[in-house]
């Protein structure tokens, strides 16, 4: 009787054990990360007041300032959102873009620590007085990476399979959007945004680093897309702010500059190529 | 012909590299501004031309300044450019004295505008057709200005001395060709 009872004991063990198993392996799961600009810059459910009678006014040459948006939220399982030194490095992608623009004279990466976590334009103001910056660029971002198991799933039953099977796909879907706000007037001057969808196959037990890893490639990917076209648009909201008044331009130094324009230099290189061989004066008639 | 020419020009924009880099140290301190001018600060009627608001902007001025040399000293000799140049300046330091004491400037184009002026008529007899481009081109880069067509970033163009170099270059160049008439390739010194 006593035996009897054991090995039934025994038997149902080994079967809750891999009821167990295969709880903790199969099934899909969904993390994300996100930063809301809005949230950020409106804390308290303000609305956005848009008044079309102020003017951006633009002292040249701009001081830029480049920040991720702050986030707040973590997860109890552990936040999937690139860590401040890795928002700094990929920060060095967006202020890439910024360089070598004519009008862009300095451009600063703010760490999001120095936004701070209430948010609002207030904040946003007393850093760019830290700063001295003209124009902030905000990065903000909202990243999903679902975890689905595959058919071959059934193999981590085997308990062995969950550690060389990989029957777990990871795809991710991450969007980035840069805004460039003129401060003194919080109006948005041009935004950018990126994409990137990715997938990758892990084992049960390689899922978690895996998912981070695919996170951490598709912000890469999404910041370069991202700084593309964020080049694209400092170009062409430099030829509007020439040609419309949607932003007045002035000069943060008093001078005016005399310089000549390239029609003139080049002009003058045909002088210099094709003028006359050299000539004396002729003296006068006595 | 063209290795002279290459030579006068590299000599040209070397100095005039240096001297633009060494005076926009002191911008504000050298830089035209008529309230201080007619405070006492002479200084700034003949530095105001050497210095520059970047580096851009002196570069792209000392390659003007290469390039004028290169064509007026086919024409005429180093002393007599030299000369023209200074007196092109003071031209254009009174006429904003005069006329624009509110607008403080800084840049040596009023001055190459002159000397490209002066060049027109050095290359009139022989070149007509170089001669009235770069004329036209001038002018052009005038009017252009004036309409803000051409907007660099750095700074607003201090047109007025475009206008009052190119007043005075033309004005030393009639001068000097009536003075002394170039004959071209013969010495008959």
């Amino acid at each position: 009787m006593i035996p009897n009872t054991i090995s039934r004991l025994v038997v149902l063990t080994a079967i809750v054990s891999l009821v167990g198993c295969s709880a903790a392996f199969y099934g899909g799961t969904e993390r994300s990360t996100s930063s809301s600009m809005v949230d950020y810059l409106y804390p308290e459910g303000e609305r956005p007041v848009v008044d079309p009678e102020i003017t951006p006014r633009l002292e040249l040459p701009l001081r830029v300032g480049i920040a991720f948006v702050p986030t707040s939220d973590r997860s109890w399982y552990g936040d999937i959102g690139p860590t401040e030194t890795r928002r700094i490095e990929l920060l060095e992608q967006v202020k890439a873009a910024f360089e070598g623009v004519d009008y862009v004279e300095d451009i600063q990466i703010v760490p999001s620590s120095y936004l701070g976590s209430a948010g609002g334009f207030k904040a946003l103001e007393q850093t760019s007085r830290l700063y001295d910056l003209d124009v902030f660029a905000l990065v903000s971002w909202d990243q999903v990476v679902n975890t689905e198991d595959t058919a071959l799933a059934i193999l981590y039953w085997t308990i062995v399979g969950g550690y060389v099977i990989p029957a777990s796909e990871n795809s991710v879907h991450t969007m980035l959007d840069t805004a460039v706000f003129d401060i003194r007037t919080r109006k948005l001057l041009l935004r950018a945004p990126g994409f990137d969808h990715a997938s990758r196959p892990t084992t049960a037990i390689g899922s978690e680093a895996g998912q981070r890893r695919i996170s951490d490639v598709s912000f890469e990917h999404a910041i370069a897309e991202m700084s593309k076209n964020l080049e694209a648009e400092i170009g062409k909201f430099g030829k509007r702010i020439k040609d419309d008044k949607s932003v007045e331009i002035a000069y943060s130094r008093n001078y005016k500059g005399s310089s000549m324009p390239i029609s003139v230099l080049i002009v003058l290189t045909l002088a210099a190529l094709f003028a006359p061989r050299r000539t004396r004066r002729m003296p006068q008639a006595h | 012909m063209l290795v002279v020419r290459a030579a006068r020009f590299g000599a040209g924009a070397a100095v005039a590299v240096v001297l633009f880099a060494t005076a926009s140290c002191w911008l504000y301190a050298l830089g035209f501004d008529g309230r201080a001018v007619l405070a006492g600060e002479y200084w700034r009627l003949a530095t105001c031309h050497l210095t520059h608001i970047d580096t851009r902007h002196a570069l792209m001025n000392a390659v003007g300044a290469g390039l004028v040399t290169a064509v007026l000293l086919e024409f005429w000799r180093f002393a007599t450019v030299f000369v023209s140049a200074l007196a092109i300046a003071a031209i254009i330091s009174a006429g904003s004295v005069l006329f624009f004491v509110e607008t403080s400037f800084a840049g040596f184009s009023g001055i190459l505008y002159g000397l490209a002026a002066m060049a027109v008529f050095g290359m009139a007899q022989r070149t007509p057709w170089l001669a009235a481009t770069v004329a036209i081109v001038l002018l052009a880069g005038v009017v252009t200005a004036l309409a803000g067509l051409n907007r660099p970033w750095a700074a607003d163009v201090a047109v007025h001395t475009h206008v009052l170099g190119i007043a005075g270059g033309a004005g030393i160049g009639v001068w000097l060709r009536r003075r002394s008439p170039v004959v071209s390739g013969v010495d008959r010194s």
